[in-house]
């Protein structure tokens, strides 16, 4: 019973408790690039005492007020460096570690070392790294973060080729994907089958499954923090490359050495440049139908500035947009859509034990289609557009506390459905669509508390508010975790976290569609919510591999189908079309990796169940597994540098088939006069009930290195789907039909059905040069 | 719809690698149900279908038009509608329109009177269990005008209507070329809430030409009707493409035995238009 008031005066009487210690704080970062580094690790030699950066690449560690103490300060990937520092009085100590001159550069990707993995109280966590990305075999060529993302345990995709991401159970709806921490809400090009992030742009991205910290909320089931690159502050360089689809340049390079620098990223696809062609090419044949145009790009830009040793402003900004257009005689259609977003940051280091990021950003998510024949025109758009302000702060209590705590204010609107057509001439006109305006509150604390050298704490609460048109909810989401290191090779972790979401996506298809539009919570909308529990452990095997194996159990509740045939297109009444439920997911993680020498990799297999019920007029009440519902799950990751000149990567992925929803019956429709007689209309049974055949494909890759006078290139060839695997992506019933002559009148009738599968992609060889200079 | 089509265009074009094989699946178990398909058209007979849907995978024997019927057909029930205090019996007897191409195995050649009340349908089948219905008529909506503008020696049809705010309403649109034995150049349903002011028009592309024969026809559906056809053509189209969801059938029969299918009047109006004339 004491132990409690020990703590208690232990925090408040801290100052005197430690008056013979000073701080050493400060960043680490590249000596070669000037970026932050984050999860590097700042020890203490000899006291068992340390710390890492935070994700802003700063560290504040207490030490004893002695004449000479040493540290060591070390990043996967990097040279260590130790040091002995005078420690009388607080420092500043910035340091910059230089990258290991080892050809391995490109598959040394880890931003946290084993160890520190094993110390810390996160669990559920994945990171990757955009280096990691680009080395491995991509669907022709182009690298894709997102899908890398889906090579880890308890993350999987949705259909073929879809970059959508399903987590623990969770809809592809229920993930938060935040780049330089503003919302992005539709993180896909052309329908899901590549995903927005550019990854020259890219430095870092942690995946969060579970066990979510405090300063996260918003949606259920994942977190995936994108960080920008911050821009090379020493010298200026290029990158870039040519592929089967899209070329891709950067530029980064200081403005004041040292003090601030620039990036410049931008990727667009040319493949509408050879359709267009054709078609001009085509302009006088009177047979010709023109091709409709399809492009997408991207671009990235980040600039920051060194304020002084104690603060620093950075400034980013993502615009994307994908555009499809289609002219004729008749038509003259445009769709395009896409995401904006802009960020404002500021960190500011108040003292050596407290540190701040204060941000605003801007997001931004749209889509239109529009057409117009003569004298008619039609426009259909959807968008939501958020201002979001939010304060971080960072203080370390002591070598034993480290609290965080901050607030946020989110401003949505919605723009639903919004659709204005007509004649030219004022006669016919008509119009639909709703404006909805929401503010989104929340307030969090957390402490990461050292209770010994083998438990570690860290819990906390996120208190979130919603409000929308005079209806508010408000929301405890209580957040913890716990680490009890077994040995020092063995670590058992468990973890709590309530979610909660505001906003919706109504979307009707398993597929990543640009239509799909978000929804705010209203009087009849509740917000979701999520109670995640996971217990695993981590187990260092030798020196190389870290093996983790995790337990989960989510609670799902205030979830959100369709009724049958909802009409989701304009809708007025959209919320009509909504059924309200819960569910349950839960399943097993298990994920063995080596991230350092020659050959790097990862094993990880998922074993999931997931069920949704209890929704009105959808099944009589009765659960149901959504079409997402992976059984098991296997990603197999090899990355071996045979050379300096070459490396071999390959990926295999295993799935159980998806769930499908096939109909069980049939029947002849004759219809009213004139009608086309429908001789085969589906009759569908109960909701998912069909699995598909089971999906596995390897992809096999090849990075050849040149290493001319100055800068590098490479030439990196994919193979996907090396052994051309036929794997399902939609099944359909097909059925064949015979005339039988009736009168004058012919009547089909089916004579055979055959169960038809469509596979997207056979094996499919790429190749992308690229450089850097 | 045009939208739903260039998306799956899409997918489908540029990936470019469309591949489709046959594979061999089980469905699970289904109960085969009783489908009623029957419209009342003032001053018409009543004809009405009573069938059978079947399994998925069954396939028909088509050595004789008469097994497919044997196979296809519920035969031996008694089946009337009733409206106010009178009712007309429907004889088992199979009978194929030859105007129409409705094929129905219970006719009545009394007409459907031209009041506006509700009908009721009974259907008793020879196990002994019932399906019920009913449906209401509703009036006609005239066309305000069908105009006929050209581009070049190329013409359009824009079909204007005007649409009650005192109520909703559910529409349907057929376009012929030439005869009504076609399959429809254009087929649209629609609800009345994309309009504003009550005007509503239905137009063509310019790809008609001098002496082309447009007959335009304009459904007044009831709403069952409505949500049925819907049903339908979602349901088809589901099982075509993998963005449709799919969804059960919303039939306004029933009875113990969980029948299919629709019992409705037809309310309409139809107009002929020559190009050029």
């Amino acid at each position: 019973m004491r132990r409690p008031f020990t703590l208690v005066v232990h925090l408040v009487f801290h100052s005197i408790l430690f008056a013979q210690t000073s701080t050493v704080s400060g960043t680490i970062r590249d000596a070669t690039s000037g970026e932050q580094l984050i999860g590097a690790s700042v020890e203490w030699v000899g006291q068992n005492s340390g710390t890492t950066t935070n994700e802003y690449g700063f560290y504040s560690l207490q030490v004893a007020s002695l004449d000479s103490i040493s540290l060591r300060i070390s990043y996967i990937g990097y040279k260590a460096v130790d040091l002995a520092i005078l420690a009388r009085e607080d420092q500043q100590l910035d340091l910059a570690l230089t990258p290991m001159e080892i050809n391995l550069q490109e598959v040394l990707v880890s931003s946290d070392s084993y160890r520190e993995r094993l110390r810390s109280t996160e669990m559920s966590v994945e990171g990757i790294s955009a280096r990691e990305a680009k080395v491995l075999p991509a669907l022709l060529g182009e690298v894709d973060i997102i899908k890398t993302i889906q090579l880890k345990p308890g993350i999987s995709s949705g259909s073929e080729g879809s970059s959508g991401l399903y987590v623990r159970g969770g809809g592809a709806d229920q993930n938060l994907i935040i780049l330089d921490e503003a919302i992005v809400y539709n993180a896909n090009h052309l329908f899901g089958f590549f995903s927005t992030f550019n990854a020259d742009a890219i430095k870092d991205v942690k995946v969060y499954k579970g066990g979510f910290p405090s300063q996260y909320g918003g949606r259920l089931s994942s977190v995936i923090d994108v960080k920008l690159n911050e821009g090379n502050n020493q010298r200026f360089s290029a990158t870039g490359g040519l592929g089967l689809i899209s070329s891709r340049l950067t530029l980064e390079g200081p403005i004041n050495k040292d003090k601030s620098s620039f990036i410049v990223s931008g990727r667009r696809t040319y493949v509408d440049l050879i359709t267009n062609a054709v078609n001009r090419s085509n302009r006088d044949n009177p047979d010709f139908s023109p091709i409709p145009a399809y492009s997408f790009y991207d671009l990235n830009a980040k600039i920051n500035f060194k304020l002084g040793d104690r603060d620093h402003l950075y400034l980013s900004g993502y615009f994307g947009r994908d555009v499809f257009a289609f002219t004729d005689d008749n038509f003259d259609f445009d769709f395009n859509w896409g995401n904006g977003t802009g960020t404002v940051r500021w960190n500011h280091q108040f003292n050596p034990r407290l540190f701040s990021n204060t941000t605003l950003t801007y997001s931004q998510y749209h889509y239109r289609i529009s057409n117009r024949v003569t004298g008619f025109s039609f426009d259909l758009s959807s968008e939501i557009r958020d201002i979001n302000i939010k304060s971080d702060f960072y203080y370390a209590l002591n070598n034993r506390h480290t609290l965080r705590m901050g607030v946020q204010a989110t401003s949505h609107q919605f723009d639903v459905g919004r659709l204005k057509a007509g004649s030219d001439d004022g006669t016919v006109s008509f119009s639909a669509g709703q404006r909805y305006d929401g503010t989104e509150f929340g307030l969090y604390i957390s402490d990461e508390a050292v209770l010994s050298d083998k438990l570690r704490l860290t819990s906390g609460f996120r208190l979130s508010a919603f409000t929308n048109e005079g209806e508010s909810y408000l929301g405890l989401e209580p957040r913890a975790a716990a680490r009890l290191l077994l040995s020092d090779r063995t670590a058992l972790k468990l973890s709590y976290a309530r979610m909660k979401q505001y906003v919706h996506l109504v979307s009707n298809s398993g597929l990543a569609l640009p239509t799909d539009i978000w929804y705010p919570s209203t009087e009849n909308v509740k917000p979701q919510v999520a109670d995640q529990i996971a217990i695993g452990y981590s187990y260092l095997v030798g020196q190389q591999f870290l093996l983790t194996n995790e337990y989960y159990y989510k609670f799902l509740n205030h979830q959100i189908e369709f009724k049958d045939h909802a009409n989701l297109f304009a809708n007025d009444n959209l919320e009509e079309e909504f059924r309200f439920g819960d569910g349950y997911a839960y399943g097993m993680e298990l994920g063995l990796e080596k991230k350092e020498g020659r050959f790097t990799g990862w094993l990880g297999y998922t074993l999931a169940f997931i069920r949704k019920g209890g929704f009105d007029g959808i099944q009589n009440g009765g659960y149901f597994p959504p079409t997402y519902d992976r059984r098991h799950d296997l990603s197999v990751v090899a990355m071996f540098q045979l050379s300096r000149k070459f490396t071999v990567t390959s990926t295999f992925v295993y799935g159980s088939g998806d769930i499908g929803w096939l109909p069980l019956g049939r029947y002849i429709f004759q219809d009213v006069e004139g009608s086309e007689f429908q001789p085969v209309v589906p009759v569908y049974g109960d909701r998912n009930t069909f699995r598909l055949p089971p999906y596995h494909r390897m992809d096999l890759g090849v990075v050849i290195n040149f290493f001319p006078k100055w800068g590098h290139q490479d030439l990196t060839i994919s193979v996907y789907n090396l052994y051309d695997r036929r794997n399902p992506y939609f099944l359909f019933l097909d059925a064949e039909t015979e005339t039988i002559r009736q009168g004058n009148i012919d009547i089909e009738i089916p004579t055979r059905i055959a169960a038809k599968q469509v596979s997207l992609f056979p094996v499919l060889p790429s190749v992308t040069w690229n450089f850097k200079f | 719809m045009r939208t739903r089509k260039l998306l799956v265009f899409i997918l489908i074009v540029l990936v470019g690698c469309n591949l489709e094989n046959e594979v061999p699946i089980n469905l699970p178990a289904y109960e085969t149900q009783v489908v009623v398909e029957c419209y009342l058209e003032a001053g018409k007979p009543i004809r009405l279908l009573l069938a059978r849907s079947n399994r998925f995978f069954d396939e028909f024997d088509l050595s004789s038009l008469e097994t497919v019927l044997d196979e296809s057909l519920v035969q031996d029930a008694a089946v009337r509608v009733l409206f106010g205090s009178d009712e007309i019996i429907l004889n088992n007897d199979i009978n194929f329109d030859q105007q129409t191409g409705f094929l129905a195995n219970y006719l009545s050649w009394e007409r459907v009177p031209e009041i506006s009340d509700t009908f009721h349908l009974e259907i008793l089948l020879p196990d002994g269990s019932e399906i019920t219905s009913q449906t209401t008529m509703i009036p006609q909506i005239p066309f305000d005008s069908i105009v006929v503008e050209y581009q070049d020696s190329l013409a359009r049809v824009l079909t204007y209507f005007t649409d009650s705010f005192d109520e909703e309403n559910f529409y349907r649109r057929h376009l012929h070329r030439t005869s009504l034995d076609s399959i429809p150049y254009q087929d649209f349903l629609a609800e009345d809430t994309f309009t504003d002011n009550g005007t509503i028009v239905f137009g063509t592309g310019f790809e008609f030409e001098e002496g082309d024969t447009i007959i335009n026809t304009l459904y007044h559906l009831p709403k069952e009707y409505y949500d049925y056809l819907v049903s339908v053509t979602f349901s088809i189209q589901a099982n075509l493409d993998p963005i449709t969801q799919p969804g059960s059938i919303f039939s306004n029969v029933q009875g113990d035995t969980n029948p299919l299918g629709i019992f409705t009047v037809l309310s309409y109006v139809r107009d002929t238009t020559v190009i050029g004339e």
